[in-house]
């Protein structure tokens, strides 16, 4: 069985359709990648398989149970985490206490707090480097570390990451793909909503194409690729990057 | 103004400006969280003093002398008034207006919560009044403070002289505000209270239960204002009107510090008080303005205040 | 009886007033009892200073309008919250004022007018004795008068500009419309009818009291104008109604339940304003299904066809960016970005999210001030100049996101950008009161309304409802919009966001049509597609800075762009 499994997901903001029969799922363990330009609709699967959007029709089946009309926090305690795009750290609170927050479901159990920190530290460095200093004095790549670091904090079976690069330097992205490469190998599964291609290519097990809320392609990352559709969707026609 | 004359209205400004600050710290608190504006803040002050007068004495207030018992319940009674009043005005008044963080996503309804916070105050002065029908009342003193000295009165330096009670006040008024402040710092539940005002969506989504957290915040809210009418109704007559301006002067503190901080809201409350008490013994101005001045204050700190992105008053236009 | 009707008749005025900006220009005006007040203690001190009656009126209802326009501009950046504090305060600083200063309210008895009720006029030889039925006639003659002069204000200039600062105030601003002295100058008539209800009032009692004009009456009226307003046409009856029928239920409720009368009308506002919020939706979605119009509106003949003869080309320099700064806040967005935009092309902007595009587009269109360099207009600095200032000057930008007007259909739309782009002075006023100049103005309009449409393609849908326009036809009527202003300088934030690939192509067409009636266009953009089929000149950005400039060709070829769009000589690039 799946770990998550999306089937004929439709979505509109307002009146505007947004996602249109959006089926895909990830196994246990696994890395797929959704990719599309901007207004493609991305988000908006994040959204709906977190509890933030609610669905018009269609559902979301995630380790074994119906989380289509779910709320955040039972999605939370499920063990589906959901990091948002644009950084958003708490910029007042120490990168501690936004890394003890995102354990907040088990706020209670003090000792597994504090291992699961220890972990995030061992997994980012850099934080522990700057684990009192306050999270909206960091640079962008380190409050990315810092989001995905708090994601982990609730310990999820499925992480999803919504544009993680987005704005970031070269280097910090090479660093990215390496973290996110890491957390696969600790056994959690990623969903990583990405523009840029690269990043996706490198590390996406399969991937999800979506333009204009509809999947237009999925596959292994190698049979997508290969795909003429990928580079028009991304280049267009004759275009002289290509 | 001689000497002895400032430093009694100083201090009375000091006591009036502690009740001042406990009802803004209130203020400031909610509108962190939810940005609301909550216009039926200042008749929680009022309709906590009432409803804990109303429920000791089983009468229309007198300025009765209450036993210790009567006097510990009349307080405890008053605070958690407050409390439930701000936690109905929360549940009924602002809640269904608020955008929804979660799958009932909404755009949230200002129109919808500043009508529900003026109808919620409207009600509470309008209820009460059908039982409180005179101008004003005296009320009692469940604190009896007063009776720590014979007098009840201490003599100052320069010739004015200052109520034990008002000592008291500050005393009691800065004391709970600032533990208050520091628990917001410093306890799990502050941290995250800051989370949310920060960004709810993704406290949402690390599963803190963003509703309940500001229902606390209501609830402190409310306590504190309860206890600021605790602390400064008996020095007065108290009318059910006198909320609203209570509450537009607690607002204008707040903004004085800075909208939205705690700590700031505490400070304003106490700068407007001294403000307040030194127009009062004005010899130019004089008590006419008490009300007057507050509220100047308030139009211009708004019409004047922060511009920018971040301002969370003034529309982006741009 | 009549004197309550007339009473109801004159609050009815003071409601229609209030409609003006808590409807038309959605504003939550919380102190309309202020103004009252303004208009019914101003009106016997004047009279006690010797003016005669409708003098008096007269200058109360100006001395209102000026605290208006004042508390108006005052208020008119606030949020809407922050309207409401801030008028609430505002009515109750009067309030405190009558209270404390006898001398002005006659304290709680109130000030009693000093002439009899009777009005002469020795110009016309005349004598009125004003009996409750004269004031009911007069009451009723004004409401019926402002009813009017309210929708021929709609129909013309003002209700476009309402219906933009009302849904839209960013939107409108990027248009060129003056937001905050719209804001004022409807506060300020606001303001002045509530003065001459009031001093209706007055005139009528005999009497101005301050309970009379007490905050709770602030709060009446504001129901009343929130229930009466939801419903434009018989809206007016059901503010009435509110009114009229409010205090006198409360009473027989209270009597009923044997409660002191005076109470009852508190807790029945109360419950109205409650209910208003729940009740606003319902109502509005009734009263405001779209129009189905069976006879439509003709294009001039003249104007049909392929775009009307393009501008003259222009050659060279329009906007220029020199070493421009920008933050937001404490953060940093651009660093020292140079951009030259030519007449005649389309210059795009290109750049990984978060690389400050968006942020350069809005500090060309003035809507950022830069920390520092220099931003030039045709050789003039322009650099700190407002986004209104840059319309006017022929820089207009347009939005990421859809921002629409929903009941507008696209031809209005693009006419609130014609009017804002070209302002005619005192328009509202002038076609209140059927100026024939107006009407060449108009017909001017008209034209470059048609104009822009034609240019993108959507003369077809000039008339249909907004809501049945394409994701894609949406966003070029966003371009409509701004190409409507008369701009030399067009500023598009991701036009093609949505489009599907027929209206892209439709987009690119566009495009290059503006380039060749010589508008220098710049484009933000993702689409890659779009980008290298229609720019002439590209500038990619890379966190704040320049990474590139140049022709197409010539950026396709830089290493540092391939690095950022295909991740090509990125060492860390080779799959693990």
């Amino acid at each position: 069985m799946a770990l998550l499994d999306v089937r004929g997901l439709c979505a509109r903001h307002g009146a505007v359709p947004v996602l249109d029969d959006v089926s895909f799922h990830i196994e246990r363990g696994e890395i797929v990648a959704l990719l599309g330009g901007n207004g493609a609709g991305k988000s908006t699967v994040a959204r709906a398989v977190s509890g933030l959007h609610r669905p018009s029709s269609g559902e979301v089946m995630f380790d074994g149970r119906d989380i289509t009309r779910a709320d955040p926090r039972r999605i939370v305690q499920g063990g589906l985490s959901h990091v948002p795009d644009g950084r958003r750290v708490f910029p007042s609170l120490t990168v501690e206490e936004n890394l003890t927050l995102g354990a907040y479901l088990d706020g209670r159990r003090k000792n597994v707090v504090a291992q699961r920190r220890e972990a995030v530290y061992r997994t980012f460095p850099r934080l522990a480097e700057r684990r009192a200093q306050r999270a909206g004095s960091l640079s962008g790549g380190e409050q990315q570390m810092l989001v995905i670091g708090r994601g982990l904090m609730s310990d999820p079976s499925l992480l999803v990451l919504d544009e993680p690069s987005a704005g970031l330097a070269p280097a910090s992205i090479a660093a990215l793909a390496e973290d996110i490469a890491a957390i696969r190998a600790a056994g959690t599964a990623v969903l990583l909503i990405e523009q840029h291609l690269q990043l996706a290519l490198r590390l996406a097990d399969r991937l999800v194409v979506l333009q204009e809320g509809h999947v237009i392609l999925s596959g292994s990352t190698a049979a997508v690729a290969a795909d003429p559709r990928i580079g028009r969707m991304y280049f267009g026609d004759g275009n002289p990057l290509k | 103004m001689s000497g002895g004359v400032a430093l009694q209205a100083f201090l009375s400004g000091l006591a009036l400006g502690t009740a001042y600050g406990l009802i803004a710290m209130g203020f400031s608190l909610v509108y962190r969280l939810t940005g609301v504006i909550s216009f039926a803040h200042g008749d929680l002050v009022v309709g906590g003093v009432f409803i804990g007068v109303l429920v000791v004495l089983g009468s229309t207030p007198v300025a009765a002398s209450l036993d210790v018992v009567h006097s510990i319940g009349l307080a405890v009674l008053i605070v958690a008034a407050g409390a439930a009043l701000s936690a109905c005005v929360y549940l009924v008044a602002v809640r269904p207006f608020l955008p929804g963080v979660g799958h009932r996503s909404t755009r949230g309804d200002v129109l919808g919560w500043v009508a529900g916070g003026l109808a919620a105050g409207l009600l509470i002065r309008e209820v009460l009044g059908l039982v409180l029908t005179q101008d004003a009342y005296a009320v009692p003193d469940p604190l009896r403070l007063g009776s720590l000295t014979p007098s009840g009165v201490l003599q100052l330096p320069g010739g004015g002289t200052v109520a034990v009670r008002t000592l008291g006040v500050i005393g009691i008024g800065l004391a709970v505000g600032i533990l208050v402040e520091r628990l917001l710092v410093l306890t799990p539940v502050g941290t995250a209270m800051k989370a949310v005002s920060e960004d709810p969506t993704a406290a949402a989504l690390l599963g803190l239960p963003v509703r309940r957290l500001v229902l606390v915040a209501f609830v402190v809210a409310g306590a504190l204002a309860g206890l600021a009418g605790l602390l400064i109704s008996p020095d007065r007559s108290l009318g059910v009107d006198d909320g609203v301006v209570l509450g537009l002067k607690a607002m204008a503190a707040a903004l004085v510090g800075g909208l939205g901080s705690v700590r700031g809201a505490l400070a304003g409350g106490l700068a407007l008080g001294v403000i307040e008490s030194f127009v009062v013994a004005s010899s130019v101005l004089g008590p006419h303005y008490a009300d007057v001045v507050p509220l100047a204050i308030l139009l211009i700190v708004l019409a004047l205040g922060r511009r920018g992105l971040r301002s969370p008053l003034r529309e982006d236009l741009e | 009886m009549t004197v309550e009707l007339a009473h109801h008749l004159y609050l009815l005025i003071a409601v229609l007033g209030l409609a003006l900006s808590v409807s038309y220009g959605g504003q939550p005006v919380l102190c309309q009892g202020a103004f009252l007040a303004v208009g019914g203690f101003g009106v016997v001190h004047l009279e006690r200073a010797g003016l005669p009656l409708a003098a008096a009126v007269l200058a109360a209802a100006a001395i209102a309008a000026c605290a208006g326009y004042l508390v108006g501009l005052l208020t008119a950046r606030l949020r809407g919250a922050a309207v409401a504090l801030s008028t609430w305060a505002f009515a109750w600083l009067v309030y405190e004022l009558l209270h404390a200063f006898p001398a002005v309210s006659g304290g709680s008895q109130g000030l009693v007018r000093p002439t009899p009720a009777r009005l002469n006029s020795p110009f016309f030889g005349v004598t009125v004795t004003l009996t409750p039925w004269v004031h009911v006639a007069v009451a009723g003659t004004l409401c019926l008068l402002s009813l009017a002069a309210v929708a021929r204000l709609t129909r013309g200039p003002a209700g476009l500009d309402w219906a933009a600062l009302r849904e839209t105030p960013a939107l409108a601003t990027s248009l060129g419309v003056p937001v905050l002295r719209r804001r004022a100058a409807l506060f300020a008539t606001t303001a002045a009818i509530a003065a001459v209800s009031g001093a209706g009032i007055t005139v009528l009692l005999g009497v101005a009291a301050p309970s009379d004009v007490s905050p709770l009456l602030s709060l009446q009226l504001f129901v009343a104008a929130l229930i009466g307003g939801t419903a434009r046409l018989w809206g007016p009856v059901l503010g009435l109604l509110v009114i009229a029928v409010i205090p006198p239920l409360g009473d027989a409720l209270a009597g009923a339940v044997g409660l002191p009368a005076e109470a009852s009308g508190g807790v029945l506002t109360a419950l109205a304003l409650v209910a208003v919020p729940f009740l606003r939706e319902p109502i509005e979605r009734l009263a405001s299904r779209w129009p189905e119009r069976t006879e439509r509106p003709r294009e001039p003949v003249e104007h049909s066809g392929e775009s009307a003869t393009p501008t003259a080309s222009r050659e060279g320099v329009m906007l220029v960016a020199q070493g421009l700064d920008v933050g937001i806040g404490e953060t940093d967005i651009l660093t020292g970005v140079d951009l030259e935009v030519r007449a005649g092309e389309v210059h795009a902007l290109i750049g990984p999210n978060g690389s400050g595009k968006t942020t350069a587009l809005r500090a060309l269109a003035g809507a950022l001030r830069p920390k520092g360099g220099r931003i030039l207009l045709e050789e003039t600095d322009v650099t700190g100049a407002g986004q209104f200032e840059m319309v006017r000057r022929g820089v207009t930008r347009t939005f990421q996101r859809t921002v629409g007007l929903e009941r507008l259909c696209p031809h209005s739309q693009v006419l609130l950008g014609v009017r804002g782009g070209t302002p005619v002075p005192f328009a509202a006023v002038r076609h209140l009161f059927g100026s024939a100049s107006m009407q060449d103005h108009a017909a001017t309009a008209d034209r470059e309304v048609w104009r822009a449409l034609h240019v993108t393609e959507l003369a077809q849908r000039a008339f249909d409802r907004p809501g049945a326009l394409g994701a894609g036809e949406q966003r070029l009527l966003q371009v409509a919009r701004a190409v409507a202003t008369g701009a030399r300088v067009l500023l598009l934030d991701e036009p093609a966001v949505g489009m599907t690939g027929p209206e892209r192509a439709a987009l690119a067409r566009v495009l290059r049509r503006l380039a060749a009636g010589g508008v220098a266009v710049l484009l933000v953009e993702h689409d890659l597609a779009l980008v290298y089929g229609v720019a002439d000149r590209i500038t990619v950005l890379d966190r704040g800075r320049v990474l590139a400039s140049g022709t197409p060709e010539s950026t396709a070829a830089d290493p540092a762009v391939r690095r950022i769009y295909l991740g090509d000589a990125d060492p860390s690039s080779t799959r693990a």
